[in-house]
């Protein structure tokens, strides 16, 4: 590592970074001074790759986001981040915390340049406690990997997201996520039991107890941090709850008519006593879509897969309960290897990319009632607005359903894909009405906090001066919109923009699908 | 002094004319539209695992792709390109740059087989390069010299050897046949690092009785690194020497027991009419042990026992994607050995066999790095507890001895004794003769 002389205590004179060369490289000097050179990068080419998630954002953007960072940093320990934040909040550069980058929602693109911590470098599983059940973890570990490594220790994760084998544990507790397993064991906010987190000035804390619960009196520190999206700190450490593997992990697939049918069914499954591992159902044009990729899927009307857990004896009896439950609405039980394929496709629901190329997904939550009615209204969006895609979701807890509706796009027109992007509002408003919520925030969409929360809001804004009084970190998401000229973007001025771009939308013709050397049968 | 330096090195730069990658569009350009972005493949990559760069997993490098091929956006009209450039933060990107972090990959191609979208890793890096290559960005320096290397008629292989060594090892105690049914391509890598494999090759296939003979010195490099670094112009010219040769020995089956050798071959039918069968040492061995042509009177030593087999990516995956996968035969041949009632499996085997680390003309590029991708892979042979890990690869031999030795620096001043030994399955078998 190379020595400098003293780096702390020397504050810049002018403490906002500017674009101007020679500060650049200051930084770069500093950060490379705390974690060592081959660490950092500010080349074009590795800034231009952290400037982006799972969303295909245009490059217009940049109009009202500096999403490029200024400089990448890989993190070794807490120690590190905590003397980068120190050099951040001296100097005011933004801080974006990154994990997977898995998201659809530009949680970690930057809204205003700065320092992107590349949290993927710190991807140890520390600890794994048998004896309490817990894990310790960094939070760039991947959750397929840590799935399989605790399988192999017979022990289980609760759960885990959809996109497990990319994504990384903290951005899971940033985006306070549910997912495959939830139903059982609830989301992560109820699988961690303490967290390491460093804050904007640098103090390291720790939110809770590794070995047991939290629920006592006390400000629930954990909480607040899940689902923060990295605007309160950076989260260094995960300590996980951990389950005894199951004995078995049988996964069911049932085939309906229609996805109403099916929306009836699982509200009359989640009005009993059974409790399965995991609960998806798939519309059945997400296979139409398949077979259109030449994959070999069968025609149905809707899917529900049920995943059991658990004794296998206790599992007979489930299984044969709810296959009883299943029956009365018309569906028929699908073969073993076809459930079998289905479990392994859990992860790869996006396949259907490759046919726009592009893809769009709204998440949102909704109760469990009132799920025929959200899908029928997710089905009339896509209709209205002349899109090609499939209803999708999970049951998260027997009174909410996830709803991960996609819908492809074509990135090559780029009229067509800001338009498409109406989408997601549309299923937003949909799941409002329906008494739900939108799944995340991100980039765009923090106007919705202030409706599902009202002034609750305020408080929230308070937490987050707080804690973060140099609004450093990961600014322009989830509190507050606001444009790299310092312009906010009111809730309202999005909601009317997105409306345009449906109106717009609508008025175009059709999506089509155009798929190169494809068999279809 | 510094000025004039500079001015030197880019004036012959300016000669050369530009690479105009938006106009000459890489292939599978469906591919690169395709991706998700869902970094799933980065979970697999054993680069990424070492480094830990956005840059150097699949998903950042078909970004990296996509970027350079887009045409001017919108923004970039109005405002121009540099204009643009300044506002959105992104600036000009260095194709030398691109180049190095394409090349940074050792084409285990085990990114596919978690890929969202199914693209065909295992010949799209192949093809991205001769994508390069024939847009004039220079491959890294030593694939260059490589390349030189194995046009030069002095040579006739990547490593500067002499033509005459490379029968040198048995030229005097084997009296082969000039035409046999069964010709033993050898490949660079046996024939002049890990000559080991080659003599006990030999040994095996006399001791079998086959009819089979070598093309000695008139073998030349089967042109795999070729395909590997992107210079594909004398590839046609490589396979039709061989051909020739092999022809010119009334061969109806080539074996050989390089699996980059074994895929090479296996390209030249694209170029050359092939009229022989294609084998893999393994698989010709498997056959004899079936026939029951091959005695064993020694057992296994047991100090060196448990044995762990490494699947090659070559030869398993990539071979598997391309048709056929050799898992199998190895794994027969292992167990009919006297003495080895148990082969241990890495944790990820088969089709999800984690590379050594020295696949893809890597070791050529970046030596340090696949010592690091070797090491992990050597430190879950001892928690395994193997005290022997076998593959089928002269070149996984290679890298993974390389690894040990490396292991025993790192452990010289531990008090822990660490024994690992490094074999290839045709060694194995001939010791047991």
């Amino acid at each position: 590592m190379i020595e400098l002389n003293n780096l702390p205590n020397e504050v810049e004179n002018d403490s906002n970074h500017s674009k101007d060369r020679d500060a650049t490289s200051e930084i770069y000097k500093k950060l490379a001074n705390i974690v060592g050179e081959e660490r950092v990068s500010e080349s074009n080419l590795d800034r231009l790759l952290y400037s982006h998630d799972l969303a295909p954002l245009p490059k217009e953007i940049s109009l009202a986001f500096k999403t490029v960072p200024d400089i990448v940093v890989k993190p070794r320990d807490a120690t590190d981040v905590s003397r980068i934040m120190e050099y951040a909040v001296k100097n005011n550069v933004p801080v974006t915390p990154r994990g997977g980058a898995t998201w659809a929602f530009g949680g970690v693109v930057p809204a205003f340049g700065g320092i992107v911590l590349d949290m993927g470098s710190m991807q140890e599983i520390l600890e794994i406690n048998k004896e309490n059940l817990f894990v310790t973890v960094e939070p760039g570990v991947n959750w397929k990997k840590l799935y399989d490594t605790l399988l192999n220790k017979d022990l289980l994760i609760g759960a885990y997201p959809s996109s497990a084998p990319g994504a990384s544990v903290g951005g899971w507790v940033n985006t306070g996520g549910v997912g495959v397993g939830s139903y059982k064991y609830g989301g992560i906010n109820q699988l961690i039991r303490s967290l390491e987190v460093v804050l904007s000035d640098g103090t390291i804390i720790t939110t809770g107890c590794k070995n047991v619960l939290n629920n006592s009196s006390g400000y629930n520190l954990t909480d607040l941090f899940i689902g923060s999206e990295g605007t309160l700190g950076i989260i260094t450490k995960v300590i996980l709850k951990v389950f005894p593997a199951p004995e078995e992990i049988r996964p069911t697939s049932f085939v309906f008519l229609d996805l109403e049918e099916a929306g009836k069914a699982i509200h009359a499954l989640t009005r009993t006593n059974i409790t399965p591992y995991h609960i998806a159902f798939l519309d059945g044009a997400h296979f139409d879509l398949l077979r259109e990729l030449g994959k070999n899927a069968p025609k149905v009307g809707a899917m529900v897969n049920i995943i059991f857990g658990g004794d296998s004896k206790i599992i007979d009896i489930q299984e044969k309960a709810t296959e009883k439950i299943m029956a009365k609405y018309g569906a028929k039980k699908a073969t073993k290897e076809f459930a079998d394929h289905e479990w392994a496709e859990r992860f790869f629901e996006s396949r259907a990319r490759r046919l726009g190329p592009g893809l769009l997904v709204g998440e949102s939550f909704c109760p469990v009632s009132q799920i025929v009615e959200m899908s029928k209204r997710s089905q009339d969006v896509l209709k209205k607005l002349k899109m090609k895609g499939a209803v999708v979701g999970i049951i998260a807890d027997p009174n909410t359903v996830l709803f991960m509706t996609y819908a492809i796009s074509n990135e090559h027109k780029l009229i067509k894909s800001m338009a498409s992007m109406a989408l997601v509002k549309k299923l937003t408003d949909e799941a409002f009405k329906v008494g739900g919520r939108p799944g995340g925030f991100g980039l765009l969409f923090s106007g919705n906090l202030k409706k599902i929360h009202g002034k609750g809001v305020f408080v929230m804004d308070d937490i987050k001066s707080t804690l973060d009084p140099h609004y450093i970190m990961n600014p322009g998401k989830l509190i507050e919109s606001t444009t790299r000229f310092g312009i906010p973007i009111p809730g309202f001025a999005m909601a009317v923009g997105m409306n345009i771009l449906a109106i717009m939308k609508r008025m175009m013709p059709a999506d089509k699908t155009v798929m190169k050397n494809h068999e279809t049968k | 002094m510094k000025q004039s330096r500079k001015k030197d090195g880019e004036n012959p730069k300016q000669k050369e004319p530009k690479p105009n990658l938006v106009r000459n569009k890489p292939p599978h350009l469906d591919d690169i539209y395709a991706c998700l972005q869902c970094g799933y493949c980065a979970s697999v990559c054993p680069v990424y695992r070492e480094t830990g760069w956005e840059s150097l997993t699949p998903r950042g490098k078909v970004y990296l792709l996509k970027h350079l091929i887009a045409k001017d956006s919108f923004f970039d009209k109005i405002l121009g390109k540099k204009a643009a450039d300044f506002l959105t933060g992104r600036g000009r990107i260095s194709l030398e740059e691109a180049m190095t972090k394409i090349y940074t990959c050792t084409l285990c191609g085990r990114c596919e087989t978690i890929c969202h979208v199914d693209i065909d890793f295992h010949k799209y890096w192949e093809e991205i390069r001769k994508w390069m290559v024939e847009n004039g960005i220079k491959p890294p320096q030593n694939t260059i010299d490589m390349y030189n290397n194995i046009a030069n008629e002095e040579y006739k292989n990547p490593f500067m050897e002499p033509v005459p060594k490379r029968d040198e090892w048995y030229r005097d105690d084997y009296r082969l046949p000039e035409k046999a049914d069964i010709l033993y391509f050898i490949g660079c890598m046996t024939s002049y690092h890990e000559y080991q494999i080659l003599l006990n090759t030999l040994k095996i296939f006399t001791s079998a009785g086959l009819n089979f003979t070598t093309l000695g010195t008139d073998e030349m490099c089967c042109g795999a690194i070729n395909t590997m670094s992107g210079q594909w112009d004398n590839f046609k010219t490589i396979a039709e020497n061989n051909v020739r040769q092999i022809e010119k020995r009334g061969a109806t089956r080539v074996v050989t027991g390089c699996p980059a050798c074994y895929r090479a071959l296996k390209k030249y039918r694209e170029f050359v009419e092939c009229n022989f069968k294609l084998l893999h040492t393994t698989e010709l061995v498997a056959e004899l042990i079936e026939e029951g042509k091959l005695k064993f009177t020694k057992e296994f030593k047991e100090k060196n026992l448990p044995i762990v087999y490494h699947d090659p990516c070559e030869l398993g995956r990539i071979s598997d994607y391309e048709g056929k996968g050799i898992f199998e035969a190895p794994r027969y041949i292992l167990k009919n050995i006297p003495g080895i009632d148990n082969i241990l499996e890495f944790s990820n085997n088969r089709m999800d066999s984690v590379c050594c680390g020295g696949g893809g003309g890597l070791r050529a590029v970046n030596y340090d790095l696949t010592m690091e991708i070797t090491l992990r892979k050597i430190d879950e042979a001892i928690e395994l507890g193997a005290k022997t890990i076998v593959s089928a690869c002269p070149n996984c031999k290679a890298q993974m001895s390389d690894g040990v030795k490396a292991k025993k620096e790192k452990m010289i001043n531990s008090e822990e004794k660490f024994k690992m030994k490094v074999m290839d399955v045709l060694d194995v078998v001939a010791k047991s003769l």
